[in-house]
């Protein structure tokens, strides 16, 4: 059985959840999932990988692509799977481009026909999908969406072992003088389950704080339309959309988003879409399971009631 | 000193896109420089005029990204190169990345910006991989940038936070969305530009043979649709009552 290898990056010291389904969708089609972490406990993979490799590098954007690069020469592996997160995809594409691959990113389906992969993608905004085959010898490298493929349940745990990616120090070109969490402390939109957003109709920015709370409710990172990101109400690591984030959350639900072309687009790869607006002829209810045609600031707060935090 | 700026003409945002029953794409002839890439070209801009430098563009691809090359002159590069060849028709971005990499080589640039990423194909692998052909560092989703003469320090958007980083020069930069923001273009330059003499060059005139593809678009097809909406009905009260029902059941467990 041929490994895949699966870089499987950490929030807050968890797996990513999109990392985990990867693993599974790796079994699920017949490779032996090897997976690559840094920075966290290696037992909390262990129960979804049949290897684990703890690599002792740190965290640094160059030595993520060279301990990748390492792990892919250790497994052998035919198949290299990632999140698409930014610090992912960069990781991956660097290391794919040193093995004289692409990296097809954004994959939502992926199967093997002749033993090779092939990847259906959201292109243009998820107006259309594009069906790509992978050519050409293995290793194929592959960025997967969260929420696209089921989360695998827990195994007998695969063996860990510390993995020495075998860096030199002096290759390393960048050198990481900071970092700073962004100021909300709350779950990103990207890794979110379920997301709040709030747009114009939210009337003044003081009013994200009924969003916030309802966010706090119902266990869900808050996002933001493009019009209150540049309004200067919140920050930009919310925004959903186009130029902002593109977000697939099991919940999403939207107060005062008018529905614009630019925000439809990274969310559209959402389960359950309610959208709320006082304007009945909103775009937004086209792309949306539940609508419910009212003002969003007088429905936050009964809303809140109803749910136990008034 | 010498920057390259990586530019291409993509649909407008709002245009039309749609899978052809034969597996084709079906865009509507709306197409604007990818916003991500105006950003780039401004922020080089900035960079050459406090650095009394040279800003080349440079596009790879067929005749319409001859626009996106116009744009950066309008907004004020300096020239432009525009790659040209088959090749590059296969839809693989390996092959463009090379194409991209061997023409900028050319150019000895101590700089190149580019966007994060292209809204039609979303592939975002085009800048890692020229910094990887070029054998330089990749500072990835910069959103403040501060370029000296041998050095770089940019602030990149990492999930959940921003990461300051330092490197050396030469170097290849990915701009998102909060780096600066894009003037718009003079008419006078619009037209300058619309005027200016823009040779393609294919990749034999660089000394490059085209790698071979590692990946083949089969096809489209339309993304699943979602059912029609079911608008809540009744009074505010009844309404919120089903909008918080809806929300528990979908979050699971009434939790």
């Amino acid at each position: 059985m041929s490994a895949a290898l699966v870089l499987v990056e950490h929030a807050g010291g968890r797996p990513r959840r999109a990392c985990l389904e990867a693993l599974g969708k790796a079994r699920a089609l017949g490779f032996s999932p090897v997976a690559l972490v840094q920075g966290m406990d290696p037992a909390l993979v262990a129960p979804y990988a049949d290897r684990v490799l703890a690599s002792t590098h740190d965290d640094h954007p160059e030595a993520h692509v060279l301990a990748l690069r390492a792990a892919i020469d250790r497994t052998g592996a035919a198949l290299v799977l990632g999140p698409c997160t930014l610090t992912g995809r960069d990781a991956l594409a660097r290391a794919a481009a040193a093995a004289g691959r692409s990296l097809v990113p954004d994959a939502v389906r992926l199967d093997l026909e002749d033993g090779a992969p092939r990847v259906v993608r959201p292109v243009h905004g998820g107006k259309v999908l594009a069906r790509i085959a992978l050519t050409g010898d293995a290793p194929w490298f592959v960025a997967v969406r969260g929420n696209a493929f089921p989360a695998p349940d827990p195994a007998d745990p695969g063996a860990v072992e510390e993995f020495d990616p075998g860096i030199d120090p002096s290759t390393l070109l960048l050198k990481v003088v900071e970092r700073r969490q962004a100021a909300t402390g709350r779950i990103p939109v990207t890794e979110a389950d379920i997301i709040v957003t709030g747009g114009r109709g939210l009337g003044e920015s003081a009013n994200f704080s009924l969003l916030e709370r309802l966010a706090d409710r119902l266990g869900a990172a808050v996002g933001a339309s493009r019009a209150v990101v540049d309004a200067g109400w919140r920050d930009v690591s919310e925004q959903v959309g186009k130029s902002g984030n593109t977000v697939a959350p099991r919940l999403y639900v939207a107060f005062g988003v008018a529905g614009a072309v630019h925000h439809v687009m990274g969310m559209d790869g959402a389960g359950t879409v309610v959208v709320v607006n006082k304007d009945e002829n909103a775009l937004f209810f086209q792309h949306a399971d539940h609508g419910l045609a009212a003002d969003a600031i007088e429905v936050l707060p009964a809303l809140l009631e109803e749910l136990g935090d008034g | 000193m010498n920057i390259c700026v990586l530019v291409k003409q993509v649909p407008d945002h709002e245009a039309i896109v749609r899978a052809a029953p034969d597996g084709s794409v079906e865009v509507e002839d709306r197409w604007v420089t990818n916003f991500f890439d105006e950003i780039a070209i401004e922020q080089a801009l900035r960079i050459r005029d406090a650095h009394d430098g040279t800003l080349t563009a440079v596009a790879a691809g067929g005749a319409r990204q001859v626009d996106a090359l116009r744009r950066a002159l309008a907004m004020g590069a300096n020239a432009a190169l525009h790659v040209s060849d088959p090749a590059l028709d296969s839809g693989d971005a390996l092959v463009v990345a090379r194409a991209l990499a061997a023409a900028i080589e050319t150019l000895s640039p101590d700089l190149v910006l580019a966007g994060r990423v292209a809204l039609d194909d979303e592939m975002g692998y085009v800048g890692p991989a020229v910094a990887h052909a070029l054998a330089i560092p990749h500072v990835a989703n910069v959103v403040a940038l501060d370029v000296g003469d041998s050095a770089l320090k940019a602030d990149r958007l990492v999930e959940g936070g921003v990461e300051t980083v330092e490197g050396p020069l030469p170097a290849l930069v990915t701009a998102t969305k909060g780096l600066c923001e894009p003037r718009v273009p003079k008419v006078m330059a619009v037209m300058k530009a619309s005027r200016a003499k823009i040779d393609a060059r294919d990749l034999a005139s660089f000394g490059i043979e085209p790698p071979s593809p590692t990946m083949r678009i089969d096809g489209h097809e339309a993304p699943p649709s979602r059912p029609a909406v079911e608008m809540i009905q009744g009074t505010p009260d009844e309404q919120v009552r089903r909008l918080a029902r809806i929300l528990l059941d979908a979050v699971g467990g009434g939790s």
